[in-house]
């Protein structure tokens, strides 16, 4: 439109819209997805930025009308009930009609298709140059690496409530129409099936995430900041994260406030950027549990023990959550005082009951707390076996048991998490040069180059960084600042 | 429109990662501007109409302890949920939502059009 | 470069190897050698020669010249490969340093290296491991290490660990895949077995931390049987109070003695008899205590009160594993010809006299050279013995849960606290590269 609009700061969250390149068979066009076109004058003036690029690769299943495939034969997967809720702010109702997924399978025929047609696949005639994701490997991947597996589950997923498509998970392929089309008839109860859409792979740009810091501000352009799959991420909720981190900062530093960074131990969200900014990523990066060293204190129950106090103080809390917060957090307390003033004893009537689901039995008084900590005794154990008094609201119930029967761990945890704050606070400055260190093989200096660490932590989470390198890290910075006083 | 001010924050995208982004500039008072190509695609889910799963529920609870929107967005567009692991042990439980990608648009799309900052500017072309 | 003087010592461990390199660093290196050899040496080639001193030859061997800064210290260096036994390295060694080298101090090769940009902190671990340990067998210990023999014995474990976190975190992590269905029996007999593994591991990690102190010796005998005497006579200082009524040692006397280069750690024990006294008896509890961890036990007899005999011997030791040798004491004083009735080794002393003592020496540097932990497989160093320890705790925590699905979490985290513990040893794990273990191993991606 030849509009110049001016900001303080930018948010860049282009996702897979920068030169992106679609792959149907042999055949590619430009797009970001399929019926959109690809953002190539963004993507062409930010190649002209001193910016790492590289390439990645994704893909998607083709879609099929549901009228067309036999469900009846197929294993129903329906939803939990009760239904759960994602947002605390949900009061119950907030639930459209909740409806089935389906499980069908490949067969000995799907691979035969498959293996016969591989030379048509564009991973395979080596027309696709970005790297795929492991955990979200193509149908075509899943029959060549894993030959010996006879079949794999496909989840037929409804794309929703007013449309007949179902999304296929497990068979995203870049085959040719026809035979995405022989596949999907293999399979377990979709002899007759008709595909809406075909599957496509599609590659696309990311910038290198390891020259953002850890308020994804990139550090070659200040006041611009990377969120989504731009940054090497696939995924709406690591999008999403992102989204909100750089976002907050990017107001924080229109307001000339403190930037907001989230540490390993604080959030998955800190797991994610960290893994980002230092390691990069190989491949559309997803988020697992196992990226997590502090998995065990970082649990879906308490995100908001985690993060509501801390992002209330930087604006972005509302009244209402943050009123529900504080009702949580007293009501967890209570009950935790409620559980630690509530005795039994060996002579209660209750013992006998008791002592059946208890390992060992009682043989001294207790409190219901001290009861909770033994991990054969469930918070309904209290109830049915000790008297008791059940607290109403099931959530607080379930928080509390969580927290007292993780103590020891979380204990245990925050040696690990003290040495870890240590090594962050301890900075390598920007302009070091690794190349003066005595000692750095050359392998671990262009590691070092590489992803620019900005603290001696970030520095020992690099692969192939030795505890040795960062001890001669250490020695080299107590030298600098040595040499620093000296002068 | 006066494009000569200045404003605090520009978000170019209007994906999951864009909507968070202005959504959280907007809540914290900032003069936000939000780019994108089309808004009919707010909040579009191009690939899987799931939200949550392993490790990622995990992230939209984060977002949600923050009053982001995903989680909020999700529960009235999930047509089906379920708590995977669950028997497991409390610290590896997540949830998974499968998704009606047009309630999915249309509640991002609304919940960004109506932000409760409302002195503040939330522009989409 | 730094300025420095130059220093010399043997690069090998005294004992009886086929060779002995003699390791001169700093800028007086080449000079020294010119005299010794009377040649000018050429860099880089190997020259043979001898050293004469006195018109006498010392020792014929080979010499190399390294130019600096491409040297093992960085600085010139000269290598003399001889052949040479204890008392002929010394006598070089004396040589070179009334020519104006410095012996040098324990690792300061090492430190040297180090300082001058040639080694990286770990090879000069090993390096000074090497310098350090004390006996051939040391060397070999530290030879191994080198190579990677106790890496090997770590990563063996290391990867069983890591089939079983790949196998727990893919269960963990993909609920949803149709992999094989979780053993939780399988899991617990596999923790159970990496824990064995471990106490296993940690074992010889710690006769290799022994190993790498100093050899340890245990004199025992009947009181009065002349062991103060003895080791008074080895270190050239009054150590025990010696006198003539028996039981006078209650307690252990340790002195660390250097007897040709070989560091020996020598414990004096109260003598074995039965006895009222509190005090000696604990002392005699602790002769025996002692006895069991030793290197070499010496049994000392007096055979004017005491005949030697495979009864008397032991009636000494009782039943133990470690190597004995036996020494005839007071040969001044007696009467009888030596006659050994045993399958142990038999010399004879005289501490006051000091006859034998050269033969004993001798032979104890000889015995210890070749037993000292010949089986040793690996030298471990007393911070790996640490990390194994630390990791063995936690895989016992691992151990002590009700294993259960309900309890895999946890299990979890206990076996990641493991892997870390061993990754001090072995190099980072990342948890990426457990992912790739899961991609690998099972068929994840709906």
């Amino acid at each position: 439109m030849g509009l110049t609009l001016r900001s303080k700061t930018v948010v860049i969250t282009a996702g897979t819209f920068l030169a992106g390149q679609i792959h149907i068979g042999m055949n590619q066009q430009s797009g970001g997805r399929a019926g959109d076109p690809a953002s190539n004058d963004l993507a062409k003036s930010l190649r002209d930025k001193p910016f790492r690029i590289a390439r990645l690769k994704t893909g998607t299943p083709p879609r099929i009308d549901s009228r067309s495939v036999d469900l009846a034969s197929l294993p129903e997967q329906p939803g939990d009930t009760p239904t759960p809720y994602l947002s605390m702010m949900s009061v119950g109702n907030e639930h459209p009609t909740q409806i089935a997924c389906y499980l069908s399978r490949t067969t000995e025929k799907t691979r035969d298709i498959i293996l016969e047609n591989l030379h048509l696949s564009p991973m395979y005639a080596g027309v696709i140059e970005g790297v795929g994701p492991r955990y979200c490997p193509s149908i075509e991947d899943k029959m060549v690496r894993f030959a010996d597996k006879p079949t794999h589950q496909v989840f037929l997923e409804p794309e929703g409530l007013t449309s007949h498509e179902l999304y296929p998970n497990g068979v995203s392929t870049s085959l040719p129409y026809e035979v995405q089309l022989d596949i999907v008839r293999s399979m377990e109860g979709c002899a007759d099936a008709v595909i809406t859409r075909p599957g496509y792979a599609i590659e696309y740009d990311f910038f290198d995430p390891r020259d953002l810091n850890s308020t994804l501000e990139s550090k070659l352009i200040s006041n611009l900041y990377f969120a989504g799959q731009i940054n090497g991420t696939t995924g709406y909720e690591e999008a999403g994260a992102q989204g909100l981190l750089a976002g907050a900062n990017a107001a924080l530093r229109a307001q000339d406030k403190e930037s907001w960074t989230v540490g390993r131990d604080e959030g998955y969200l800190g797991v994610m950027v960290d893994d980002l900014i230092t390691l990069g990523t190989q491949e559309p990066y997803r988020m697992f549990t196992s990226r997590a060293e502090y998995r065990l204190a970082l649990r879906e129950d308490n995100a908001d023990t985690r993060f509501t106090e801390k992002a209330r103080s930087l604006g972005l809390v509302g009244d209402g959550l943050w009123r529900k917060f504080n009702e949580r957090q007293e009501s967890i307390e209570k009950e935790l005082t409620r559980l630690k003033s509530l005795w039994v004893r060996p002579a209660d009537p209750c013992i006998e009951k008791l002592n059946q689901v208890l390992t060992a039995p009682l043989s001294k008084e207790a409190t219901a707390h001290d009861l909770l900590k033994r991990p054969e005794i469930h918070y309904q154990d209290l109830v049915e076996f000790a008297d008791v008094d059940c607290n109403d609201d099931p959530s607080i119930s379930s928080q509390v048991e969580i927290l007292v029967k993780y103590s020891g761990y979380i204990d245990r945890q925050t040696d690990e998490i003290k040495k870890l704050k240590k090594n962050e606070q301890v900075r390598l400055p920007a302009d070091i040069d690794y190349s003066t260190i005595v000692g750095l093989s050359n392998e671990v200096k262009q590691k070092l180059l590489d992803h620019r660490p900005e603290t001696i932590a970030q520095a020992s989470r690099i692969s192939g960084v030795t505890p040795a390198a960062v001890s001669l890290l250490l020695v080299h910075l107590k030298k600098l600042e040595l040499t620093h006083l000296a002068s | 429109m006066d494009y000569t001010r200045l404003f605090d924050v520009i978000v170019v995208g209007g994906g999951h990662a864009g909507t968070e982004a202005a959504h959280a500039a907007a809540r914290m008072g900032c003069d936000t501007l939000l780019v994108t190509h089309s808004i009919e695609t707010l909040g579009q889910m191009s690939c899987n109409p799931a939200i949550g799963g392993i490790g990622k529920s995990h992230l939209v609870r984060e977002i949600d302890a923050c009053d982001g929107l995903m989680a909020k967005v999700t529960d009235r567009a999930g047509i089906q949920f379920r708590v995977l692991n669950q028997r497991k042990g409390p610290a590896v439980r997540a949830t998974r939502a499968q998704a009606d990608r047009v309630l999915y648009r249309q509640h991002m799309r609304y919940a960004i059009e109506t932000t409760p900052f409302s002195n503040r500017y939330l522009i989409l072309f | 470069m730094i300025r420095s003087d130059t220093i010399v010592a043997s690069a090998t461990a005294p004992g009886r190897g086929a060779i002995s390199i003699i390791r001169l660093s700093g800028p007086k290196s080449t000079e020294i050698a010119k005299i010794l050899n009377g040649k000018s040496l050429k860099p880089r080639i190997a020259t043979f020669g001898s050293i004469t001193s006195n018109d006498e030859i010392i020792d014929t061997g080979i010499w190399i010249y390294f130019v600096a800064p491409h040297s093992f210290t960085g600085e010139d260096t000269v290598e003399f490969q001889g052949h040479g036994g204890p008392v002929v390295i010394q006598t070089i060694l004396k040589l070179m340093t009334a020519l104006g080298a410095r012996l040098a101090a324990p690792g300061e090769f090492s430190q040297r290296a180090f300082l001058n940009g040639k080694i990286d902190l770990t090879q000069a671990e090993a390096i000074s491991d090497l310098i350090n340990a004390s006996s051939i067998s040391a060397v070999k210990a530290a030879n191994n290490s080198l190579q990677g023999q106790f890496a090997n014995h770590v990563n063996a474990i290391v990867t069983e660990l890591i089939s079983l976190r790949t196998q727990i975190e893919a269960h963990i992590d993909f609920p949803d895949e149709d992999i094989e269905p979780s053993s939780i029996e399988a899991f617990s007999s596999t923790i159970n077995h990496i824990k064995n593994d471990l106490n296993t591991l940690i074992a010889s990690a710690n006769d290799g931390v022994k190993l790498n102190r100093s050899a340890e010796i245990v004199l025992i005998g009947e009181p009065n049987a002349g062991k103060s005497s003895l080791l008074n006579a080895l270190a050239k200082e009054p150590l025990a109070i010696v006198t003539d009524i028996p039981g006078t040692t209650r307690d252990l006397i340790r002195h660390d003695l250097l007897i040709d280069g070989l560091e020996i750690r020598i414990t004096d024990t109260a003598g074995i008899r039965s006895t009222d006294d509190v005090i000696e008896n604990e002392g005699i509890n602790r002769a025996i205590n002692a006895l069991q961890t030793a290197d070499l036990v010496l049994c000392l007899f007096d055979e004017r009160h005491h005949k030697i005999s495979e009864d008397t011997v032991r009636n000494l030791v009782g039943n133990t594993q470690t190597p004995i040798g036996l020494l005839r004491t007071k040969i001044d004083i007696q009467i009888e010809p030596i006659k050994n009735n045993t399958n142990y080794p038999l010399l004879e002393i005289s501490a006051k006299t000091g006859h034998g003592l050269t033969d004993f020496r001798n032979w104890l540097l000889e015995k210890l050279s070749l037993t000292t932990h010949s089986q040793t497989p690996f030298l471990a160093r007393q911070r790996h013995l640490e990390h194994l320890k630390q990791a063995k705790d936690y895989i016992e925590e691992a151990t002590h849960h009700h294993l259960g699905i309900e309890t895999i979490d946890l299990i979890a985290e206990d076996l990641r606290l493991t892997q870390n513990a061993l990754s001090e040893i072995t190099g980072t794990f990342t948890s990426d590269d457990l992912l790739t273990s899961i991609f690998s191993t099972f068929c994840i991606g709906k």
